[in-house]
């Protein structure tokens, strides 16, 4: 390579460099990518083509949206969803700042071992369990119900993710303020809130997707009235529903959302991940 | 899709709206302003008639109709959950009794319906039950001896055989009444026509999913003279599985899927299945009977008007049509139970389940199917879905109160004989299912006279009426 | 510091709140995650440990009775629990282990800088951001053996096509196939900002020593991201050993069992056959078995609050 390099001329050299990194990146990213092409280009499908792959021109059926839309409650379950998944997300990122805080500044060792044996908990086993004492509480088929139970979710792996951005700022900072006369909370509020705010919205995106993307709870825990967008979805994975130009309908439905909102911060998030964060 | 169904049941609405909402002794809105939970699963009946029909439901009675519609083994799973837990929001439930009917109302879940239907402010006077309905239907009600009147059974579909007129015709195959015929039109139809070794077209096609496989193999299983279950001389109920009609059934239904039918056939779902007849790639499906309105879809179907329905062939033990009928029922715990009732009752009026029976989901009202403005949507479809309802029994499942587990071990032994085919490796198989049902039996369903286990249940099929549905499509002279 | 003024509350109710903070924060800033998370957890867990101890069945046995340790036992007995022990190993090594190796590879490549980073970054992050149910249903279709796009892909190179979740053998590849696709963009981000964080001093010596690239990526570069490549080993491990909803919808435990995981075996005993107790006590089973595995993987990771 070296030798090559010097031997070109630099100009060459460049192009040759640019398009094998490219043709590279797309080799690599490329069929990772296809699967969200082939989602959407097959929800205006009709059904009948899906026994045709070869087929890819074909004119296009929206009527495929319509009927996911018509006939299932997928829409307000986004709604929903988007709700839920949200405020989980906020409470679990409060809960991680406060908590991997204290962990590293004051070494508290057995916090975090708990807090990371609540992550192994097989919930498959404890959704009935789950059910039962949200029936004594009134909580089933709320906001608030699902809302809570999407914590296990968030604050686990809030506090998991946030022990690494927390770690990385420097203690002089703090104790820099301290000196000054600061208290402790003040030099935590005014220093490492803001310090810490890329690793904040990296961490709530990733608690947001697990959150999003959590079926079993709300199944269970939900109701009649509220339900969440993978429950709506997974209606489509198996029965006498719709059929599979529906199916890539709803699939791409859900996934649209989630990426217009990762897109929008996508220099944060990219950011946020890379200057250290997700170490622990 | 939707849509167009809308405004078929709207038509229909017009034509007879007239007589229908005269019943003059119900008053309809004394439960005005009240809220319904309903847990139903999604099928095509639910977007086809229930969901429009709530709509009108509201608007003549002010009752708001909630849906929960979820994919079948989850909503089943809820509403256990919501049973168990004596949860009052729960109020009106589907469910299929030869599914978990039994253990349901072993349970004492479901709220027994007999005072409601004998309450003249309740039941329309003309309401007719179970007068008007088909005896297969009514077979499949009750599944314990001694069982409340705890569910009103509604929906006929069967579980049918589908083929395609144009190939039969093409190809002059002679269309099945019996299994050999079954068989050698599934060779005949199975054609590669480019000779590259692939078929283009597959002779039979039907479920080779483990536990769903039951459903499509009994009629297979019961033809063939076998069952799932047996009592012997002493009054026991004991897993037949293993016997020689049933091991002969398994092999049969085993080798047609290995050798006719598409391997996606091993993984597919029902809908899969279905979307690959509709595709136009296979001669004959077996599959619920309302399945046949996806392939009618212009939009959605290569082969629309080219398809038609008919019984399963008759095997050595006789002709039983599958009848997995649908029914809908109460919860014990709810606290809406008669606005509950109201709402059944409405739905299952003559004129609201004619509209139903017009949006080709088969009816258990034997005057929906007599009535004349009801067209069926083949020839074949209608004569073959009302004699499935007449005579048919529910031998979709493994009856018993233990379901879950019962299917799973019927759907063991089919996996081995539809991937193996080994007459000795389907007997091993056979007798390792029998053994572990006999004893989940004897476990779980002691001094309980659970039926729906004998195949005496159904009526004999009167001689000629195999014939029927090829008849009337013109089918019955082919291959000669 | 300009700052310092306005850092100052000098006194008041403030004052003596903050201060009151500050002795107690330990406590104070710890109760959100300790009231939300434990209070939640709690119950439930209870519950779990007492039905583990019941014959509870939820619609056949409503009354149960205390039946001790039987439950922990039996679950041994039952032949489908083994394999599926077996299943969740066999997943959870090889889906993990491929992720990581890929996602080495690609941290590796993103750590670089070339045009277009940005675009591409967006883009490998997308399969970690989407929905398990939705890309089971799309990956349903990849897998059709005679109409799937993969099996003709094959065919158009020549190779014969592959039964994937038909074949026993075949479905749990197939479904770590879907783990790698979907879990890969995590492991890359992790890795990646792990080599961002590396010193530069070591890989100067080694150059200067004469080392080969392959030579320092395997003597430099992984000892020094040993604490990179703990997390994100724990974090997928943890995830994938509890892998469910692309299971239930790609190939529902089958065929015959042969993807019948830990955890959806105590789905199917739990919400299926509904014997609670049993799918209790393997619950807590699976507990202990993702606590080993999370133990064995801690000793990888030396950091000063090693936990």
């Amino acid at each position: 390579m070296v030798l090559l390099k010097n031997r070109l001329p630099k100009k060459l050299w460049k192009v040759l460099e640019f398009t094998t990194t490219q043709l590279m990146m797309i080799a690599v990213v490329g069929p990772f990518f296809f699967v969200f092409f082939y989602m959407f280009w097959n929800s205006l499908k009709p059904d009948y083509l899906f026994f045709e792959p070869g087929t890819w021109i074909f004119e296009p059926m929206w009527s495929n949206y319509t009927d996911v839309i018509e006939n299932s409650d997928l829409f307000p379950n986004i709604v929903n969803s988007l709700i839920i998944s949200g405020t989980a997300t906020l409470i679990g990122l409060f809960c991680g700042l406060l908590t991997s805080y204290t962990v590293t500044r004051f070494n508290m060792r057995k916090l975090v071992v708990g807090i990371l044996l609540t992550r192994m908990i097989p919930y498959i086993t404890a959704l009935v369990p789950f059910w039962i004492v949200y029936k004594h509480l009134g909580l089933l088929n709320t906001h608030v119900g699902i809302i809570l139970a999407h914590l296990v979710i968030t604050i686990p792996f809030g506090v998991w993710i946030m022990l690494g951005f927390i770690e990385d700022i420097p203690k002089e900072l703090e104790e820099a303020a301290w000196i000054d006369g600061a208290s402790r909370t003040e030099a935590f509020w005014r220093i490492v809130v803001p310090l810490s705010a890329p690793g904040m919205i990296a961490t709530a995106i990733l608690c947001f997707i697990f959150s999003w993307n959590n079926f079993m709870l709300a199944l269970v825990l939900g109701g009649f009235d509220v339900a969440t967008a993978p429950v709506s979805v997974y209606k489509y994975a198996d029965p006498e529903a719709g059929g599979s130009g529906q199916m890539m309908a709803a699939a791409t439905m859900v996934t649209i959302p989630v990426f217009f909102i990762v897109l929008a911060i996508q220099k944060q998030l990219a950011a946020g991940l890379t200057s250290g964060g997700v170490k622990g | 899709m939707g849509r167009k169904l809308n405004s078929l049941v709207l038509a229909t609405t017009v034509a007879v709206g007239m007589t229908g909402t005269a019943s003059a002794d119900v008053n309809w809105r004394q439960f005005e302003g009240s809220t319904l939970n309903a847990a139903y699963f999604t099928a095509n009946y639910i977007d086809a008639w229930w969901r429009p029909m709530a709509k009108q439901f509201q608007k003549e009675t002010g009752i708001k109709v909630k849906m929960q519609v979820l994919q079948a083994g989850q909503i089943r799973k809820k509403q256990d959950i919501m049973l168990a837990g004596k949860d009052s929001t729960l109020d009106v439930l589907m469910l299929q009794m030869d599914n978990r009917g039994g253990k349901l109302t072993a349970a004492g879940h479901l709220e027994d319906l007999a005072p409601y239907l004998s309450d003249a402010s309740l039941t329309p006077a003309d309401y007719d039950y179970p007068g008007d309905w088909l005896g297969g239907c009514i077979n499949t009600e009750r599944v314990i001896k001694g069982q409340s009147h705890n569910n009103i059974v509604w929906s006929a579909q069967a579980q049918l055989l589908h083929i395609r007129k144009d190939l039969f015709k093409k190809y002059n195959v002679k269309v099945p009444t019996n299994m050999a015929e079954l068989e050698a039109a599934a060779k005949k139809l199975t054609i590669d026509e480019n000779g590259d070794g692939k078929p283009e077209i597959y002779g039979f096609l039907s479920r080779g999913w483990g536990r769903l496989t039951t459903a499509s193999f009994a009629s297979y299983l019961f033809n063939h003279g076998g069952s799932w279950f047996k009592t012997t001389a002493d009054g026991t109920k004991v897993s037949n599985v293993n016997s020689k009609e049933s091991v002969d059934a398994f092999e049969f239904y085993g080798r047609l899927i290995r050798e006719y039918a598409p391997k996606s056939a091993l993984s597919n779902k029902p809908p899969q299945n279905a979307a690959l007849y509709a595709a136009g790639k296979a001669a004959m499906h077996q599959e619920l009977n309302f399945w046949h309105g996806l392939s009618d879809n212009p939009k959605k179907s290569r082969i629309a008007g080219k398809s038609t329905v008919i019984l399963v062939p008759e095997g050595p033990g006789g002709s039983f049509p599958n009848l997995p009928t649908t029914s809908i029922a109460i919860s014990k715990y709810s606290e809406k139970k008669k606005a509950a009732w109201l709402y059944i009752a409405w739905m299952t009026q003559k004129h609201i389940m004619l509209k139903g029976q017009n949006a080709a989901v088969p009816m258990c009202r034997r005057s929906a199917w007599s009535d004349p403005s009801y067209k069926a949507p083949t020839p074949g479809w209608g004569s073959s879905a009302k004699h499935a309802a007449d005579y048919g029994i529910a031998i979709a499942k493994p009856q018993a109160i233990a379901i879950g587990q019962m299917r799973d071990a019927a759907g063991e032994v089919m996996n081995i004989a539809i991937r193996n085919g080994d007459r000795a490796a389907i007997q091993a198989a056979a007798d390792k299912a029998a053994k572990f049902m006999t004893a989940l039996v004897a476990k779980t369903e002691t001094g309980m006279d659970f039926r729906g286990v004998m195949p005496s249940l159904g009526k004999r099929m009167k001689a000629g009426i195999q014939q029927e549905p090829i008849a009337a499509d013109g089918l019955d002279k082919l291959g000669q | 510091m300009a700052t310092t003024k306005s850092l100052k509350v000098e006194h008041g109710v403030g004052r003596r709140l903050i201060d009151w903070v500050d002795r107690h924060m330990t406590v104070v800033f710890n109760i959100p995650t300790v009231v939300f998370l434990f209070g939640l957890v709690a119950f439930p867990v209870a519950l779990v440990l007492l039905t583990s101890m019941t014959d509870w069945q939820l619609i056949l046995n409503p009354d149960p009775d205390f039946v001790g340790f039987k439950n922990y036992i039996t679950a041994w007995q039952d032949p489908r629990w083994i394999n599926a022990v077996g299943h969740t190993f066999y997943y959870a090594i090889l889906s993990v282990g491929g992720q990581f190796v890929l996602g080495m590879a690609t941290a590796l490549l993103f750590n670089r800088s070339f045009a277009g980073k940005a675009f591409y970054r967006s883009v490998w992050m997308m399969p970690m951001l989407s929905m398990s149910v939705a890309i089971s249903l799309v990956w349903i279709l990849f897998y059709d053996y005679a109409y799937g796009i993969l099996n003709l892909g094959l065919e158009g190179i020549g190779i014969e096509p592959v039964e994937w979740t038909i074949d026993p053998n075949w479905a749990m590849p197939s479904l770590i196939l879907v783990g790698i696709w979907h879990h890969t963009p995590f492991m890359t981000l992790i890795l990646l900002s792990g080599l961002q964080s590396l010193p530069q001093d070591p890989f100067e010596a080694a150059r200067i020593d004469g080392a080969s690239r392959w030579q320092i990526f395997m003597h430099v570069t992984l000892p020094l991201m040993r604490a990179h490549i703990a997390v994100a080993l724990i974090l997928r491990s943890i995830f994938g050993v509890k892998e469910f909803d692309t299971f239930l919808a790609i190939t529902d435990a089958g065929p015959m069992w042969a993807t019948e995981t830990m955890n959806l075996n105590i789905y199917f005993n739990a919400f299926e056959y509904q014997y609670m107790g049993e799918a209790a006590a393997k619950g807590v089973w699976f507990f202990f078995f993702i606590l080993a595995i999370q133990l064995v993987l801690l000793q990888l990771r030396k950091r000063k609050w090693s936990y």
